[in-house]
């Protein structure tokens, strides 16, 4: 099976590049390609409960409903750990789906196969 | 997510790893290799570490590297998570 990893580093500060990664993320998972979003730097913020419900970009589907409909259909969502720390963010406010990983899941994942691309 | 595995409570450790609050990323798997080739070959190692992360990435490199996942311990101290791998050295 294909292996897909979106790595989506912007939250807030650039909601277009937000949004794009989560479209592309559900056009994979929806491929049948097994499919992790990594969150990282100031994506982690992608990761907390409510954070996102305003993000909606013209053109394009609301990021939550994105995130829900890609977890829904059986994607992954990996947050950095450190990323996650350096923000104060709160472990028991993550979406569902989402995990909090460090860099050795990304490695094992990217190591075996896996692509990535990085919005 | 990783599933969670437990090993028999009476598996004795050849050595232990105490990593703190360090991620994978930030240290913890150097201090981890270098206490595992302290471990005879057949041994065990325990990690001890406050990092939510390990419980992912702890099983990850054990795969990667072929040093087999033992289980994470039904003992928790505190916040501490105790969790064990085989030296396969």
């Amino acid at each position: 099976m294909a292996k897909l990893l979106i790595s989506i580093t912007n939250a807030k500060n650039d909601t277009d590049r937000a949004t794009v990664g989560c479209v592309v993320a559900n056009a994979s998972v929806a491929s049948g390609v097994e499919t992790v979003v990594f969150l990282s730097t100031e994506g982690v913020r992608l990761s907390q409960e409510g954070y996102a419900d305003d993000i909606h970009e013209e053109g394009f589907a609301p990021l939550k409903k994105l995130l829900t409909d890609f977890v829904d259909a059986g994607g992954n969502i990996w947050v950095c750990s450190p990323c996650f720390k350096k923000r104060g963010l709160d472990e028991n406010k993550l979406v569902p789906g989402a995990t909090i990983v460090g860099g050795a899941k990304a490695v094992e994942f990217l190591s075996t196969g896996g692509s990535s691309m990085t919005y | 997510m990783e599933k969670v595995v437990h090993a028999p409570a009476d598996i004795q450790p050849d050595g232990v790893c105490d990593g703190g609050n360090l991620d994978c990323g930030s240290g913890l798997l150097l201090l981890i290799r270098k206490a595992v080739n302290e471990v005879p070959p057949g041994g065990v190692l325990e990690i001890r570490s406050t990092e939510i992360s390990v419980r992912e990435d702890l099983p990850a490199w054990c795969r990667m590297t072929k040093n087999p996942y033992l289980s994470e311990l039904a003992k928790v101290f505190g916040k501490m998570i105790h969790e064990r791998l085989i030296n396969s050295a």
